[in-house]
């Protein structure tokens, strides 16, 4: 199925400092063009260009689906968004649920702990699991997705399963409060390419590096899974969620 | 695009030729395509744009140090469009909207409404601060007119006037200090 009079807009955060924030969406965006079933894709961010408003000034088509970058209905997605896309002279623009509302995400997640497990061929019984997310005090829905894919995961096995956040209760930097005697695996609930992911989080832990394997901390074992926006993991994800929205639209 | 367009913007300059529009850096105006590096896509083209002749990260894309030395040949007036959004995102339009007298320029205080409490904050203590980091960020490092804070373009024959309707993500962070 085809949408030649839409544009696909991939909506990110973006920074001014970190040149691979957003290389994940953008690649994402160039990968989905390829596919030639929109009239336009772009990528458009919060903090670096093009701008939100930029992405809309320079469209043809005046039919616009928006799937946030973002994995959580939070602050960004429901306030930012809602409001940047909410009245644009000339255009229909919908919104689609964030990338991170996408069922998806648990298995993406259950794939870097399997690779984990492997690497040492350990059973999830022998593992606390962690996930990191980032949390704010301003809304609940970045707790309430991180705690929901723990409370899956825990269903797999591990000795405990929970959430923890960088701004919020529990915190990240207090993980070995939460995690029981043993080696702990962190899957951390943010997207490839920020800062949060590759540096931030494996500070708190005290871990030197962030790439996907088990380091030692004291006399514990850390498994640190890759953050989650792989473009070939996610291409199909935004086109299910966009193309899903605009058949809703149509019926 | 019937209408006259120029043939530059910016750092930009275009040539038609049929349905191919050999877009390239104006620096690079008078040479041979041969001797230009020959971008394939959009893809390249943007993974390009996002850097300068250093190496380093160029968040802004109207800033005057685009590098030079490729060319982008686009089947068609539609890729050409694309092309241009890639290099200076969301600038033809508002051009189009000067040239046709509706170009809106966002409000100052409904702008500053949508930013964090903190920055809110950040602003209000430091007095004139958006005019200072107009003069000192916008004016020097950017090609567009400040047109959202009183500038009045001067638009050349040829070329496509470069035009800034409201601060952008780098104003923010220049204002964060």
């Amino acid at each position: 199925m085809q949408f030649r009079d839409t544009a696909l807009i991939l909506a990110g955060h973006g920074s001014t400092l970190n040149p691979d924030s957003s290389r994940y969406t953008r690649e994402t965006a160039h990968r989905i063009r390829e596919r030639d079933i929109f009239g336009e894709v772009r990528s458009a961010f919060w903090k670096e260009q093009p701008s939100y408003v930029d992405a809309l000034r320079g469209l043809k088509s005046r039919k616009v689906v928006v799937v946030p970058w973002f994995l959580a209905n939070g602050y960004f997605t429901t306030k930012v968004l809602a409001r940047e896309f909410a009245e644009v002279s000339g255009c229909e623009c919908r919104l689609t649920d964030p990338i991170g509302s996408r069922p998806e995400i648990l298995a993406h997640l259950q794939k870097r702990a399997a690779r984990l497990l492997a690497a040492r061929g350990w059973h999830p019984s022998q593992v606390s699991l962690l996930v990191a997310s980032h949390g704010t005090p301003l809304h609940k829905g970045s707790r309430e997705a991180a705690s929901g894919l723990a409370e899956q995961m825990a269903g797999d096995g591990y000795r405990r399963a929970r959430a923890v956040f960088l701004e919020e209760e529990p915190r990240i930097a207090d993980w070995k409060k939460h995690a029981a005697e043993g080696p702990v695996m962190v899957l951390p609930h943010f997207l490839a390419g920020g800062l949060h992911g590759s540096e931030d989080v494996p500070e708190l832990l005290g871990i030197q590096g962030s790439a996907e394997q088990w380091y030692r901390v004291e006399k514990t074992e850390i498994g640190y899974g890759e953050p989650l926006g792989r473009p070939e993991e996610m291409e199909d994800v935004i086109v299910d969620l966009a193309m899903g929205h605009l058949r809703d639209v149509r019926t | 695009m019937a209408r006259d367009v120029g043939n530059s913007m910016g750092q930009i300059v275009w040539h038609r030729a049929g349905d191919v529009w050999e877009v390239r850096h104006i620096q690079d105006r008078n040479l041979s395509s041969g001797g230009l590096r020959r971008l394939q896509d959009l893809h390249e083209l943007e993974e390009l744009v996002r850097r300068d002749a250093e190496g380093r990260y160029r968040p802004l894309r109207s800033e005057a140090n685009l590098v030079w030395g490729w060319l982008y040949r686009a089947k068609g007036e539609g890729e050409f469009r694309e092309a241009m959004e890639v290099i200076y995102p969301g600038l033809w339009g508002n051009a189009e909207a000067w040239g046709e007298g509706r170009l809106r320029c966002e409000a100052w205080d409904l702008v500053l409404a949508k930013q964090t409490e903190r920055l809110k904050k950040k602003t209000n203590q430091a007095g004139p601060m958006p005019q200072r980091v107009v003069e000192q960020n916008c004016k020097k490092r950017c090609l567009k007119a400040v047109v959202w804070a009183g500038e009045v373009p001067e638009v050349k024959k040829g070329e496509m006037p470069m035009l800034c309707t409201g601060p952008c993500g780098l104003f923010w962070s220049c204002l964060e200090g």
